[in-house]
């Protein structure tokens, strides 16, 4: 018997065009990571990365009838909603991200073993103390080449450049982010 | 930072995702990058394995599979109840804000084309069809912005000839349903144009006299045509052409009592069968200042040639006259001259009449005399006329 997870994304596609919500959920399912990794690599907490990353998907249900006149693989389209979220949201918030204790981490997020969320939530804080210096392309192009793991290509599709261009950027990002994280080393000793 | 760069550090970061390789490995391999292949291999390897800290709560992507699903069907049900219609689709296609300039040309072109087209339409429709108040709204909407009185007139004179136009129409097609009502319409809008005609005549009696001839020109056009139509025409229909006919007639007197006939043709012979009431054909008289005139014409130019001696031009006719000259032509054996003579050309005598031989006038000008044989000929013509 066929199932869900047997058919390929544009399959899918055009059964979530015909209005097949069950297709849209094998969809999501597949590619809900990649837009939950892209959230929180921007984002303090993950509560708001799940709430848009929701978002993002009920926002591609809705732009699904135009989705191949823009020519881009299914996870770009939906990195490149997930970018206007998250624009959205910084117009309504403002740019300031808000510091974040242990404390605020364990009460969070407690399932299900407070040790590895604690670890997990850990590594999240330190990178986003890692990147957050950084200038939003900057972050944009890490997040998407090395978090994502995205060609040169996508990449490029998602931030609307060239390749050349992203390539330099990755390059200049690199650089920026380990400059960044000796600084912060040398202060610590 | 070259393609080449790129593509090594691409390739030594999927050695290591691998799991076979470490970053010292994977810089063997390129040892003329290796200095700037490390460093930015090991931001790129510490970023890729804190990738798997970024990842969702467990239970979180069911869970949430599962509610977006659930809205996505409600949505579905609120939202896409039955297909789209092609207005929907026609709505929907110019709903975006770059398509708004065309979609208002374009229905600005469709409605300049349908008004269009309903317009021309409707100048062929007759009493009954669905267009017919298109056409009648249309005529006074042009009469509403008609800016003076010759444009009114002539406009009314217009819906003259539409109404007789109309008539005709309904009854060559034997849709006598409509004609009393049609006929109804064509005696007030003959009154409608009598009036326009006379309102011009006091500002403008030359105008007046024009329009007058053309209105007058019409009726009897038109009057002649009911008069054929009338013998295939029920009884009961062709009665109610009296009515224009009578119509028409008082129009005419009107014109003539204005004083704006000059160029006004003479009524026809009505036929007894429509119009039992008097004629208005039988009032000219003038007698009495025909005989004076005629004696000294034959002295003043006895040699002239009558046949071009009397246009309507130079013969102003008297208002009691209204008989223009191409129904009475002169005989050419009549030696009256055309600035002496105001006599109109009912009254000369005609060559039937004529009791003098040829052989006693051979020529007019020898014969300066005729004043007493026109004038007894005169007065038996005239009273012998019906």
């Amino acid at each position: 018997m066929l199932q869900w997870h047997d058919i390929d994304d544009d399959q899918l596609i055009k059964l979530a065009k015909d209005g097949e919500a069950e297709a849209f959920g094998e969809l999501y399912e597949r590619h809900v990571n990649a837009v939950y990794r892209f959230l929180y690599a921007r984002l303090d907490n993950s509560m708001d990365a799940e709430d848009f990353s929701e978002e993002v998907f009920l926002r591609a249900w809705n732009s699904l009838p135009s989705y191949h006149e823009r020519g881009v693989p299914f996870l770009a389209f939906l990195l490149i909603i997930a970018r206007n979220v998250l624009i959205d949201h910084y117009r309504r918030n403002g740019r300031s991200p808000q510091q974040v204790t242990i404390e605020d981490i364990q009460l969070r997020d407690t399932n299900p073993e407070p040790s590895e969320v604690t670890a997990k939530n850990l590594k999240h804080t330190e990178i986003r103390n890692a990147i957050t210096r950084l200038r939003d392309d900057y972050q944009e192009v890490l997040v998407l080449r090395f978090l994502n793991d995205l060609s040169p290509n996508e990449t490029a599709q998602v931030m609307n450049r060239s390749t050349g261009a992203v390539r330099v950027l990755q390059h200049r990002a690199i650089v920026a982010l380990r400059k960044t994280m000796e600084e912060e080393y040398e202060q610590r000793i | 930072m070259n393609r080449e760069f790129d593509e090594a550090l691409q390739y030594c970061l999927d050695l290591i995702r691998g799991g076979r390789e470490t970053i010292d490995s994977v810089v063997a391999l390129y040892p003329e990058y290796a200095d700037e292949l490390r460093s930015q291999l090991e931001i790129a390897a510490w970023l890729t394995s804190a990738s798997s800290a970024l990842d969702p709560r467990p239970g979180f992507v069911s869970a949430s599979r599962r509610r977006l699903v659930s809205r996505i069907q409600q949505e579905n049900r609120v939202s896409t109840p039955a297909p789209l219609t092609w207005a929907e689709r026609l709505q929907q296609f110019f709903s975006t804000q770059k398509m708004a300039p065309v979609a208002f040309v374009f229905i600005l072109m469709l409605a300049l084309f349908v008004s269009g087209s309903m317009v021309t339409a409707s100048q062929k429709a007759i009493p009954g069809d669905t267009l017919y108040p298109v056409k009648i709204t249309l005529e006074q909407i042009a009469l509403a912005a008609s800016i003076d009185e010759k444009n009114d007139a002539q406009l009314q004179i217009q819906m003259v000839e539409n109404r007789f136009t109309e008539m005709r129409t309904l009854i060559v097609a034997q849709n006598f349903d409509e004609v009393p009502e049609t006929v109804q319409e064509s005696t007030e809008q003959i009154g409608k144009a009598v009036n326009s005609i006379m309102t011009v005549s006091e500002q403008d009696s030359f105008l007046a006299t024009e329009l007058a001839a053309e209105l007058s020109g019409i009726l009897e056009e038109q009057q002649t045509i009911l008069e054929i139509l009338a013998r295939s025409t029920p009884s009961n229909v062709s009665a109610n052409f009296t009515r224009v006919w009578v119509a028409s007639e008082i129009a005419k007197l009107n014109f003539r009592v204005a004083d704006i006939t000059s160029i006004v043709p003479p009524p026809p012979q009505a036929p007894p069968s429509l119009v039992p009431t008097a004629v208005p054909t039988s009032t000219p008289r003038p007698r009495p200042t025909l005989a004076p005139t005629q004696p000294p014409a034959p002295t003043a130019t006895p040699t002239r040639k009558p046949p071009t001696a009397v246009p309507p031009t130079n013969t102003p006719l008297p208002t009691n006259t209204p008989v223009p000259p191409t129904n009475t032509p002169l005989p050419t054996n009549t030696p009256v001259p055309p600035t002496n003579t105001p006599v109109p050309p009912t009254n000369t005598p005609l060559p039937t009449n004529t009791p003098v031989p040829p052989t006693n006038t051979p020529k007019p000008t020898n014969t300066p005399a005729p004043t007493s044989t026109p004038v007894t000929v005169s007065d038996s013509t005239v009273t012998s006329t019906p």
